[in-house]
Parts: C-alpha cells; sequence; structure tokens
C-alpha cells in the first residue's frame, strides 16, 4: 500500500467512525480491506537483458518489484517475455549485493563510505594522468549502459579527460555488425524493424540460434508460421539448436565457410539472372578491399582496409570461384541446398528477411561477413521494405542505445568518428570544450586495451556494467595484466564477480529500475524508464558516480546536472547531436509517454524503415536513397573466404564453439542470482557429437578436458542436450565464472572491427 | 454538551469529506500514469471443445486425491502470474517444446508416470514452450535471493455476498478460463462449480485495469 493509499483509507474509516456517532443505530460499510495483488502498482520498463527490448510491466509493491509482466502495448514483445524477463526483477534481490563501496587496503577489499571511494577513484586518476599522460588512463563499459551512463562517459574521458580510451564490451559483441554496416552503408544500424516479422514469408537465420537468444522474436515468428503455414524457417547453424528443431530446414556448415556460402548464393543470383539490374544501377557501388588482412594475435596489430571500385564484370569474375559444387566441398552443404537457398534470395515475389547475431559479428572475418549478407539482399534488391532485408541482431539491451549511437567506442564520437574535424568540432561545442581538447587519433579498441594494459600502458582502469574477467578471450593473459602491479582497477557493480575479485576499489551501482535511464534496442527503439524503487545502500547509479568523479577533478562546468533532472537533461543535450531528418530523436517528454521511439523520429513520426523514401523523411522521396555514403548508395563489396586463425589439427582435433543458453544472460552474474534460471542450467557443460563421445568412451555427465594452445578446463560431458555440435565440434556455454571457458578460447579478431572470435577456435577433447 | 460534540462530530466528519475528495482530486491531477492504455483481443467465447476428449488413460479411483494444491500451484512459480517450472524432466530436450509439451498439456488428463493429472495450458498456440518454461533440474542456489513476491490474490473475494467474484489476474496468455479452473487438472481451490457454463467473462470480469471510475 503506498502513502496516498493509506491517507485515503484513514480518511475513509475517520469518516465512518464519524459517521457512526452522528446517526447511531446506522451501520455504515467499510471498505473492502487492500487484499494482495490489488495495491501493486504496474510501471513500464524495457527489459534488462538482451537487445530484443521487451516492453514490461513492472508490479511495485511496498516499494519493491515484486512481479512482472509483458507490455501488451509493446510493438516489441506484444505482451510476451521470455523466461529471464518474466523473472528479471528478481536480480535486484541477490543476497550479496554491494551496498557500499570497498577500497584494497592490505591486499584486502575494505568496506568505505562510497564518497571516500569517489575522492580516491578521482585522485588516482590526476596522479596517473600527471605521471603518465592522458592516454594511461581508460574507461571499459559495455551495452549494458544506459544511454545517460554512456553519454557522460564519453564526455567526461573523450571531452574533459581528453582521451580516446573509451572502449565497451560492444567491442567483444557487435562491432562487426557495425564496421559491416559502416563499409555498406556508411551509416550503423538496420535499416527495418521487427514488424518485419509481419510481412516477411521466408526467414534465413544465419549462425543464429534464435529460439534461445532472442526468443521472443522466435516466437512471433513462429506465431506468423502458424497463421501462414507457407512461410519457411531456414536456419544456417554450425550446431543443431532449439531453433533447428523448429526449422523447415537446416543447412549445417562447416565453421568460417559462410564467406563462401554467401558468394555462392550471389553467384547463384548473378548466373540466373535474378539480380535486380535496375536497383543495382541506380542505388549500388561496386567495391573490393585488401585481402589476406591477418588475425590480430600480435601486440599493436594495425590495419587499414582500402576501397577500390570494381566493375560487374570483375564481380562476376570473382564470383566464378564459388560455384555451388566448389562451396560444397568447402562447406558440407549439398549443392543442391546452396541453390535452393540462391532461389527463395532471388526470387522477386518472395519477401525474405534474414537474421544474424553474434555467429557473424564473432567472426574473424565479421566485417566481411555482414558485407556479405547485405551482398545478397543488394543484388536482389530486397532491401528496406516491409518484410524484405537484412537484420543484425543485438546482443545487449543498449548496445545500439549506447555504444552505437552514443559512440562509447574508442574511434567514435556521440555523432561521427573522432578523426573527422567536423564531428570534433560538433562534440566541442555541445560539450562546451575547447576543439583541441578532443584528440583526433583513436587509441586502443577492447583487446589492445587489455594488452597495453598489460605492457603497462594503460595503467587506471575503470570497468563499469561489464564483467571483462569471465568475458575476454584468452583470459588468462588479461586476468595477469590486471593483478599487475602499478595497475588500479576500478570496478563498478552490483554484485561480486571475477572481475570485481581483481579491484582495487568497488563501487556498488544502481541498477536499471532503481535509477532512471534509457535503453536503445535492435530496432532503433529508443525506451525510457523511470526510477521505480530505491537502490540498496549507498548504491548509486553508473551516471551519477561518473558525474562525482568528473567534478572532483575540477569539470563541475561541464557537469552542471541536478540530481532531480539530469536524466532529462543529459538527454536534451545528447539530443543535439542528432538533430536533423537522418537521426533525430524523440525528446523526454515524448519518450515517457510512449513504449518506447523508433528514431529518426521526425515531426512526430516513427521512421520503420530507412533509406526508403516511403518511410524515410531523409530518403526524400526517392524510392532507395542510401545517403550514408557520399556517392547516395550503398557499397557491395566482394569479400573472399579465408580461413581463421585456427583450424583444427592433428594435436588439436576438434573445433571449439561458444555461446549461450536461453537461461543465463553474458556471464551470468544477475540471471545466476535468479532461483529459476540457476535452477535449469547451473553450471556449464561440453556438448559433444554422440558419435565423437561414443569413440571417446565419453557417456552423459563425465568429466571432459578440452585444451588448447592458451589453457585448459574440464567440463561435464553433455550429449543431446539442447544442442548437438556436428561431429568434430564441441560447444560450450561461456556464463559459469567457475568453469571459465574463455581460459581456452583464442584472442584473434577481425582486422577491420577489432572483434574477437569466440566461434572458432582448436581443441583437444579428453576423457577427464 | 451534546450539542457541543454533536458540532464537533459534524465538523470533523466535513473536515474528513473534504479531505477524502481533495486527496482524490490532487490525485487525479498527478501526472497520467505511465502505463498506456492496453487493447487485448479475447475471443468473447472460451475454447475449451475437445479438451478433455480422447484417449487419455483411465484414472484410479483414487486419483482425485493426487490433484495439485493451491500451494503447489503457487511453489512452482516465482510470484502469481510468473510462468511455472517444468517440475518433471523434459522429454525432448532438444525441441522448443511444440507437441512434445502439447501432447500433454493441450488437453489434459491422467498420467499415471506421475499418478497425477496434467495441468492444461491456456495457451497451446504459443510453441516456443522452453523459453519461458524452464525445468527445475536441481534445487540448490547460486547465492540466497531477497526477493519478496507479490502476494496470491484472494480466492473468492466477491464483490457482494453471492456474487461472482473477478478475475484477480491478467488475461494476458491465460484468457482460457476453463484450461486452469475446470477439469480434474485444475487446482481444487480455483475449480469452477459450473464447468458446463461456458462465457465466463459474462459474470467474471477482469480486475486487470484497476482504478476507480472517475468522471
Amino acid at each position: 500500500m503506498n502513502r496516498r493509499e493509506m491517507l485515503k483509507q484513514l480518511a475513509t474509516a475517520s469518516a465512518i467512525r464519524a459517521a457512526e456517532a452522528l446517526m447511531p443505530g446506522v451501520i455504515f460499510a467499510a471498505p473492502p480491506p487492500n487484499t494482495g495483488g490489488k495495491s501493486m502498482e504496474w510501471k513500464k520498463a524495457p527489459c534488462r537483458f538482451c537487445g530484443t527490448g521487451c516492453g514490461l510491466l513492472i508490479g511495485i509493491e511496498n516499494g519493491r518489484a515484486a512481479a512482472v509482466k509483458g507490455d501488451p502495448a509493446s510493438p516489441v514483445n506484444k505482451g510476451l517475455c521470455c523466461v529471464k524477463g518474466y523473472h528479471s526483477v528478481m536480480a535486484l534481490y541477490g543476497a550479496d549485493r554491494f551496498k557500499t563501496a570497498f577500497v584494497r587496503k592490505d591486499g584486502k577489499l575494505t568496506p568505505v563510505p562510497v564518497k571516500e571511494a569517489l575522492d580516491l577513484v578521482a585522485s588516482q586518476l590526476k596522479t596517473t594522468i600527471a605521471k603518465s599522460g592522458k592516454d594511461s588512463v581508460a574507461i571499459y563499459g559495455s551495452g549494458q549502459w544506459t544511454i545517460p551512463d554512456g553519454y557522460v562517459a564519453s564526455k567526461f574521458f573523450k571531452g574533459c579527460i581528453g582521451t580516446n580510451n573509451v572502449e565497451a564490451n560492444a567491442r567483444l559483441c557487435m562491432a562487426s555488425a557495425v564496421t559491416g554496416m559502416m563499409t555498406t552503408f556508411g551509416a550503423d544500424e538496420p535499416m527495418g524493424c521487427y514488424e518485419d516479422i509481419d510481412h516477411a514469408d521466408v526467414f534465413v537465420l544465419w549462425g543464429n540460434n534464435m529460439a534461445e537468444m532472442h526468443p521472443v522474436l522466435f516466437s512471433r515468428i513462429l506465431e506468423r508460421r502458424q497463421q501462414k503455414p507457407d512461410i519457411k524457417i531456414i536456419d544456417l547453424t554450425t550446431r543443431w539448436t532449439r531453433t533447428s528443431m523448429a526449422a523447415d530446414k537446416v543447412m549445417l556448415f562447416k565453421p568460417q565457410t559462410d564467406l563462401a556460402l554467401l558468394n555462392a548464393i550471389c553467384h547463384e543470383i548473378v548466373r540466373n539472372g535474378w539480380v535486380n539490374s535496375r536497383f543495382v544501377e541506380r542505388h549500388v557501388s561496386l567495391k573490393a578491399g585488401k585481402t589476406g588482412i591477418g588475425y590480430g594475435l600480435e601486440d599493436k596489430f594495425a590495419f587499414t582496409d582500402e576501397a577500390r571500385a570494381i566493375t560487374f564484370d570483375e564481380l562476376t569474375k570473382n564470383l566464378a570461384g564459388y560455384t555451388p559444387e566448389k562451396v560444397e566441398a568447402l562447406s558440407g552443404v549439398p549443392a543442391k541446398e546452396i541453390r535452393y537457398l540462391a532461389s527463395i534470395y532471388g526470387d522477386p515475389k518472395k519477401k525474405v528477411v534474414s537474421y544474424w547475431c553474434m555467429g557473424f559479428n564473432q567472426h574473424s572475418r565479421g566485417t566481411w561477413v555482414n558485407n556479405l549478407i547485405y551482398n545478397v539482399h543488394l543484388l536482389t534488391g530486397k532491401i528496406s521494405m516491409p518484410g524484405n532485408g537484412p537484420f543484425s541482431l543485438t546482443g545487449q539491451p543498449s548496445a545500439c542505445g549506447t555504444v552505437r549511437e552514443v559512440g562509447t567506442l574508442t574511434n567514435r564520437l556521440p555523432h561521427g568518428e573522432v578523426t573527422n574535424q567536423q564531428d570534433r568540432e560538433m562534440a566541442a561545442k555541445i560539450w562546451k570544450v575547447p576543439v583541441e581538447r578532443i584528440p583526433a587519433k583513436p587509441t586502443y579498441h577492447t583487446v589492445e586495451m587489455f594488452r597495453a594494459l598489460d605492457r603497462g600502458e594503460v595503467q587506471f582502469l575503470w570497468i563499469q556494467v561489464t564483467n571483462p574477467m569471465v568475458s575476454m578471450p584468452k583470459l588468462k593473459r588479461y586476468r595477469d595484466a590486471a593483478r599487475k602491479e602499478g595497475r588500479f582497477i576500478v570496478v563498478s557493480e552490483v554484485y561480486p564477480t571475477p572481475t570485481s575479485d581483481i579491484a582495487d576499489v568497488i563501487l556498488p551501482s544502481a541498477m536499471w529500475i532503481e535509477r532512471e535511464g534509457m535503453f536503445g534496442n535492435s530496432e532503433r527503439r529508443t525506451q525510457h524508464w523511470d526510477q521505480l524503487v530505491q537502490p540498496p545502500g549507498e548504491a548509486m547509479s553508473d551516471t551519477w558516480q561518473l558525474i562525482e568523479v568528473a567534478r572532483r577533478m575540477g569539470f563541475q562546468k561541464e557537469f552542471p546536472y541536478k540530481p532531480e533532472t539530469h536524466i532529462r537533461e543529459i538527454w536534451e543535450e545528447y539530443r543535439l547531436f542528432h538533430h536533423g531528418p537522418a537521426h533525430e530523436m524523440a525528446s523526454y517528454e515524448e519518450l515517457r509517454k510512449r513504449p518506447g521511439v523508433i528514431w529518426p523520429f521526425v515531426n512526430g513520426k516513427e521512421t520503420k524503415w530507412r533509406y526508403h523514401g516511403a518511410h524515410d523523411p531523409a530518403a526524400q522521396g526517392n524510392e532507395h536513397l542510401f545517403y550514408g555514403k557520399p556517392d547516395k548508395r550503398a557499397w557491395l563489396w566482394f569479400r573472399p573466404y579465408e580461413p581463421p586463425a585456427e583450424s583444427p589439427d592433428a594435436e588439436f582435433p576438434f573445433w571449439l564453439n561458444t555461446g549461450r543458453v536461453v537461461e543465463h544472460w553474458h556471464t551470468g552474474s544477475l540471471t545466476r542470482r535468479i532461483p529459476v534460471l540457476h535452477q535449469a542450467v547451473p553450471r556449464a557443460y561440453v556438448e559433444l557429437h554422440p558419435a565423437d563421445a561414443k569413440r571417446l568412451n565419453i557417456r552423459n555427465g563425465d568429466g571432459v578436458r578440452l585444451t588448447s594452445r592458451r589453457g585448459s578446463l574440464v567440463l561435464p560431458a553433455l550429449i543431446d542436450g539442447r544442442g548437438r555440435p556436428a561431429e568434430g565440434q564441441v560447444f560450450v556455454p561461456f556464463f559459469d565464472e567457475k568453469l571459465l571457458i574463455n581460459e581456452v578460447t583464442i584472442d584473434s579478431f577481425c582486422p577491420i572491427s577489432k572483434e574477437p572470435d569466440y566461434k572458432k577456435c582448436a581443441v583437444k577433447v579428453e576423457r577427464a | 454538551m451534546d450539542k457541543l460534540l454533536r458540532v464537533g462530530i459534524a465538523s470533523s466528519l466535513m473536515l474528513a469529506v473534504i479531505f477524502v475528495i481533495g486527496n482524490n482530486f490532487l490525485a487525479d491531477r498527478r501526472p497520467a500514469t505511465l502505463v498506456p492504455a492496453r487493447d487485448v483481443e479475447t475471443p468473447f467465447l472460451q475454447r475449451e471443445a475437445g479438451m478433455f476428449q480422447g484417449g487419455a488413460p483411465l484414472p484410479p479411483a483414487d486419483a482425485e486425491a493426487s490433484t495439485r494444491t493451491l500451494a503447489q500451484f503457487y511453489s512452482r512459480r516465482a510470484y502469481p502470474g510468473a510462468p511455472p517450472a517444468i517440475p518433471h524432466p523434459l522429454f525432448d530436450k532438444r525441441s522448443i517444446g511444440g507437441r512434445s509439451c502439447t501432447g500433454c498439456h493441450a488437453k489434459g488428463g491422467y498420467v499415471p508416470v506421475f499418478k497425477a493429472y496434467t495441468p492444461v495450458t491456456p495457451h497451446p498456440e504459443w510453441s516456443n514452450c522452453v523459453s519461458c518454461h524452464v525445468s527445475a533440474a536441481e534445487k540448490g542456489r547460486f547465492v540466497e535471493t531477497g526477493f519478496i513476491a507479490a502476494k496470491p490474490p484472494p480466492v473468492w473475494d466477491p464483490a457482494l455476498p453471492g456474487g461472482p467474484p473477478a478475475v484477480p489476474h491478467s488475461l494476458d496468455n491465460r484468457s482460457n478460463c476453463v484450461a486452469c479452473h475446470a477439469g480434474p487438472g485444475a487446482v481444487k481451490e480455483i475449480r469452477t462449480p459450473h464447468p458446463e457454463r461456458q462465457n465466463c467473462r459474462q459474470c467474471h470480469v477482469s480486475l486487470d485495469d484497476e482504478g476507480a471510475f472517475a468522471r
């Protein structure tokens, strides 16, 4: 019962008593007492977990979050959630929440008041900068940052301190999607939206276990197929998953050969005359880039691509190496099935949406494979129209909203790139800082930032809302780096994690609905929520932690926001960066009213499909206009097949693939504290193909040792659980901090996006 | 003296009335709640035909004794309205559920292996069952939780004595009343005494959209 209701009831009760005294003998009926459920207030918030961005209604009872239901008014999920969403509020109430700050004293983390810890963080920042320069301090966040968190982090580090050492977990997750979009369209984020599901005839899922990773969107697809049975789901995968079980057609391909498969589809589209010539002539430029581009395994690896214009004949000649027969030999997918898939993309009467997520992004040629899926849609002109288009799904709730739109990456600004003079001038003007202070050169991408920590170039690292000591590949090197003498690690966290274990200072964070904020989901939808409950103890939002430290460093003028209104002030300031028809954001008032708003939001209208005049005001009435590139065309890049950094050999004969399960989100520090989810999948395991298991004499539950060139780990075997890897492959989920599969993975990355390949490395498999 | 008392009571009554009206007036003037109006489409008539038809095994004479209690019903849920966890091993771990779940849970009936009646799903149209319902493989906890669930709604709470009780829960995904409120698979405490009547919401209205009437 809230205060208002209690006062109301007290008043009614006293009125009744008074009336009874006034009129003796007359009985006045008391109102029914407040009973369970009825005192509940329901408030909207986007889900805390994946990039789908489901709308939730949170039931608040006695000042605590006590229940969840899907928001039927949300166009994302229309009232449905997945098991994580339904139980999301339980993540607030783990018994080991950080309620106060901790500082390492004599090697031990000791509780201190938050104020004292913030003083220490600020003074440590100042002394490190004075001693070793601006580029010796860094901040590392994630797509779990709210938009205001990321915005103040960027303003503080890039605009005030003057270093581009701002990175985020999204580098390990979405970077290839960004570089794919930027190289092809010159503008980030998908052209379509989830409403494509209501229009498409065929859904092609590329390396994407949507049934577990984006379950609510997958349920929408299944619901639609139920209504219209000729709708097809085609699953392109290296591992048989729950998605495969529900698909109409499954094509199992060998790791990395998606590059060749996509080229084979383009080859067939060209050979059969299925190219939409009118579209290609008007809207597409043909390019080729460098080849043999490396794997980033060495420190200070550098690569810059170069675009070279090619003719259609050159493209055709390049594609000639990718006949279905040749690609069958490489990929294991029968030529007949490759032709079938090409005919679906090539049929002008069929509307096709392609979905992908980590299978493409965490790929040693992540940018290339993103380019290639665009090639298929560009050749056929199936893009930027309801039910037709490529759609890159996101993993984190605000990977798009914060990391990609606010630009919390070393090379990005809230609008544009640090290398661009105009973009720097815009940032300096809005931030009211001298333009010279924003460095024109990017510094370290994530893997290189942790390598720099190892080398001693980075000495101060502030980690917020992420858990790199579980999620970094080739983990041992980076954990040892963080523990080295002369490194100062600040961790803003809600629970103890392997990352808070290595901290010198832990700042207790107010999470999700314990503070006001905004997330931006995969379909360009920005969603606002109010603070709904009080944070525990001294916990403080990451936004306010950053503001407090910035002010202690003398940047009061740059961070003038009031505690009661700071989210609104920050939003209205940030919105200035995106003014204009290509990226206009909704006002704060509009965001509070609606169940999310898709940008560009121009004249009160959302832009559901970009680059098409019928929907997008920035396309200026043209049928299609790819305004991101200077020539107003989409760039079709020829990209060849190249092998990954490491393939199985005689010593390490298995492929190792890593990923998630529906119950756990990212590194599990939240979902494992939700009893239902923990009980469903209490620990990590290694999935084997039954034939491999039989050959190695491994039965369900047996200990299995996985060994790579980087490390070794023993896990329980799971045979024919929810997934079945192909023969010669194993799969391990990465959520378990006690069974850290990233001790084994490789830190090779896409040379363009710098995103590591968590899906492929070579391991030895033995019965332990 | 008596007069004074009456005046006193009358004035305190007036004050109370002013307070109640004033407080309500102020409450109405607060910014509108952020939850937008909903438009949930639910069928006018409930669908139950066929639910108990088919070749379910004949239950033993004492089968009724094994029916779930309301306490058991809530023990499978993190809070009232949460999707229940699956208390038995999955029959097909590799699938998303679909027919491997609805084979039993769409129709109901007695299951000798579990010595129990199958609970019937109110939403057999959703096939990605395991995206919401997960099996409780183990009992342990990673870390203790301080979560306090919402209290269950009262079971029999008519507005007037003898009147039809209102529906105390949301109807999203749970608009098929008889699935949970009729038949031997239903929890005893919430079973309808008149399963033969099919137009449930002619008498039982949903309290989902709360709020007092105001002009």
